[in-house]
């Protein structure tokens, strides 16, 4: 007798493990499936979120349209050229030299004052003047 | 400038003043302020922008700056102003002679 309970005693057992296993494959399902609505929700949240985004892409588009401002740029930019190119003339240098540039200029009282004769006979020291009398 | 000249004169060095003007403008700025030292006319701004320093304050002139020049024409120390009266004292050029 024990020999024949025991198988079925096994099948009563495995057929238990089944069912519990459906069940609780069941359960997981249902709670995804309502799991499922949240995240749904959520992403309703981040979708409008993500619209402003759009809304943010639309700034972008300004940025498409400021391309075309600054193609406009260009063009007011490609007229300015020969304004552009005057301009740089008059400060064409910004570099303190190490070697004086050597000079002649007309001086006060009259005669001229060439500054490589004058480092022959000592160091000079030259100040430039907004105006004169500085 | 003009009330040190002398003792840059005794430190053997020749002090030079240049300005981005005519020379009659000059002349006539150097009788009025009595200066003894050179004062150049940069009529052309050649020299100033050779420097680097014509314009340096939009208005069409040298901006305020003083170079010391030893006797192998090497800048051995220079000040560029960055406003028209940041000028370097004469006691400061006096101190930085090679």
């Amino acid at each position: 007798m024990e020999q024949k309970n025991l198988p079925l005693f096994l099948v009563i057992f495995g057929a238990g493990a089944v069912v519990v296993a459906a069940l609780g494959f069941l359960l997981a399902s249902l709670v995804r499936g309502a799991g499922a609505p949240a995240p749904t929700s959520t992403p309703v949240t981040p979708t409008a979120y993500s619209t402003p985004s759009p809304v943010a892409s639309p700034t972008p588009a300004p940025a498409t349209d400021t391309p075309v401002s600054t193609t406009d740029t260009s063009e007011s930019a490609t007229g300015t050229p020969v304004t552009a190119t005057e301009t740089p003339a008059p400060t064409p240098n910004r570099t303190i030299p190490e070697v004086a540039p050597d000079f002649t200029l007309e001086q006060s009282g009259g005669g001229a004052f060439t500054l490589s004769e004058q480092l022959a006979d000592g160091p000079a020291v030259l100040v430039f003047f907004q105006r004169g009398g500085g | 400038m003009q009330s040190h000249y002398q003792e840059f004169k005794d430190a053997g060095t020749e002090v030079v003043a240049l300005v981005v003007a005519s020379i009659e403008k000059v002349d006539g700025w150097c009788k009025r302020a009595k200066v003894d030292y050179p004062m150049l006319a940069d009529s052309e701004h050649k020299v100033a922008e050779a420097y680097g320093v014509y314009n340096l304050l939009g208005q069409g002139l040298a901006g305020p700056a003083a170079f010391v020049v030893d006797t192998a024409g090497r800048v051995v120390w220079s000040h560029v102003g960055q406003h028209s009266s940041d000028r370097v004292a004469a006691q400061t050029l006096l101190e930085q002679l090679p």
